[in-house]
């Protein structure tokens, strides 16, 4: 059997434990931002989603950053 | 933004240009750079900028589309390329680096035409460049001021046309030529002016044919001319003395904004007696369209104002079933929605939800304000009929009072 999709898993785990009342901020804040980066345009650009690897990158690589800064916890 | 510039088919080839970096606020706890934003200095999202490999800021691309992108990065690699050449004391490279810094939003307005007088060595080319970005900064200057009332778009709308006369145009940019031309069709317009509504519907169009929005105003600023024709039309036979015809102009100065609310209802009123089938529809429609805006303007400024609106939008739209005319009806339907969750009105919200998802037809978001809004009516009832259940049964219990005619007394 195929196992769920990391996303799904914890956005599922948020969502039970919310139905108790007692979901945990930071795992309703990971699922978002798992949702968030699973949005085509991430893959469209290949972007990269350390800070320290891009900064990395852009020093071998000899080129500028380019960064969007954007936002998971709020839709 | 992620659905627009980031999605487009030519993002991944500018990408390859750079090292795109995703930063995600996502408010986890101890996370990593989780704060990087305010950390560089920016407020809101989205928020884009080119960065080198120490993460310092260099620049924000002046637009929001992929050309915007490879223009910023184009600038800053020439502005690297000329600060090394300048440090290298090589000179005349003040126009170049004065053109350069403009790209990268470094030089505002005031500094770049000082700086530009001052240029001693200048080719034909970057004359024309430095000509254009004058023009456009002007345009820029008279656009902030045609937002200051009526006065302020006349003299913008003059200062615009003087510049048309002196054969200075805007670039075909939308941030220049949409300013420009919507500054003179909007005075056109106020001042009744088919020709200048004509004119800027062609420089609309000259100047930027592929963008969409800008041929949709272009058509509007057409029918518009249109009208003020036949209004004119219409003035020049009723002054000739040919009588029925005040109906017509007066519908067709409500359209084009030329009459306020309480003159438009001085005029129609006896007009309502003999005008045709069909004006006479119209002139109702208006008079109506006037009463919902007056009291949707009328909630403006305080919560006892906008108490008072729902109160009057709750009597005629359910008590005398007057229907918000199209224009009004997402803002009135809106009001009243607010009204009757104040006032925890079980039917006057499901009223309302009923009219929020007609006037909002197809906005799944809309639908679910609406079907919250009937959930918390239904809620509503229950509590209230449980609350009587309570009451009646604590009636039933409580001992009888004695009857005073067998009392001690």
């Amino acid at each position: 059997m195929k196992t769920p999709t990391t996303p799904l898993l914890v956005l599922a785990i948020v969502l039970g434990l919310a139905s108790f009342g007692w979901a945990d901020p930071d795992a309703e804040n990971q699922a978002k931002y798992e949702e968030k980066i699973a949005k085509p345009f991430v893959a469209h650009g290949a972007w990269v989603l350390d800070y320290d690897e891009a900064r990395e990158r852009a020093a071998k690589e000899q080129k500028l950053i380019f960064a969007y800064f954007t936002r998971s916890y709020a839709r | 933004m992620e659905s627009g510039p980031l999605s487009a088919a030519d993002f991944p080839e500018f990408a390859k240009k750079v090292v795109p970096f995703l930063h995600v606020t996502t408010r986890i706890a101890d996370r990593k750079y989780d704060s990087l934003l305010q950390e560089k200095g920016f407020r809101g999202f989205p928020s884009l900028a080119f960065m080198d490999a120490e993460g310092n800021i260099l620049a924000q691309p002046q637009g929001r589309s992929v050309e915007s992108f490879d223009k910023t990065l184009t600038a800053l690699e020439r502005y690297d390329d000329l600060q090394k050449r300048i440090d290298g004391g090589e000179e005349g490279l003040e126009a170049d680096m004065l053109l350069v810094e403009h790209a990268l939003g470094k030089v505002n307005a005031q500094d770049f035409e000082s700086r530009a007088g001052a240029l001693e060595k200048v080719t034909d080319e970057q004359k024309a460049e430095i000509d254009q970005i004058l023009v456009n900064n002007e345009i820029s200057m008279l656009s902030m001021k045609s937002r200051q009332g009526e006065a302020g778009l006349k003299e913008a709308a003059e200062g615009m046309l003087k510049m048309l006369e002196a054969g200075k145009r805007p670039s075909k940019e939308v941030g220049y030529a949409a300013p420009f031309w919507m500054t003179l069709g909007r005075y056109g317009q106020q001042s009744l002016d088919a020709s200048l509504m004509r004119k800027a519907a062609e420089g609309m169009k000259a100047d930027l044919p592929g963008e969409a929005r800008a041929l949709e105003i272009a058509k509007d600023y057409e029918e518009t001319a249109g009208k003020i024709d036949s209004h004119a039309d219409l003035k020049k036979r009723a002054d000739g003395g040919e009588a029925g015809l005040d109906a017509s102009i007066l519908l067709l100065e409500y359209e084009l904004g030329a009459v306020e609310g309480p003159a438009f209802k001085e005029r129609a009123t006896p007009l309502l007696e003999t005008a045709k089938a069909e004006e006479k529809e119209k002139l109702e429609t208006a008079l109506v369209e006037i009463r919902f805006n007056d009291i949707i303007s009328g909630a403006r400024g305080s919560q006892q104002a906008m108490q008072a609106a729902g109160e009057t939008l709750a009597k005629l739209m359910k008590d005398e079933g007057m229907e918000p005319p199209a224009s009004v009806a997402r803002q009135a339907w809106g009001l009243l929605a607010g009204y009757a969750q104040r006032s925890m009105d079980p039917d006057l919200m499901d009223f309302a939800a009923d009219g929020i998802i007609k006037a909002y037809a197809g906005n799944p978001n809309a639908a679910n304000y609406a079907n919250k809004m009937k959930a918390d009516a239904a809620k509503l009832r229950e509590e209230k009929a449980k609350a009587e259940a309570e009451a009646e049964k604590g009636d039933d219990d409580a001992p009888a009072e004695p009857d005073k005619e067998d009392g001690d007394g």
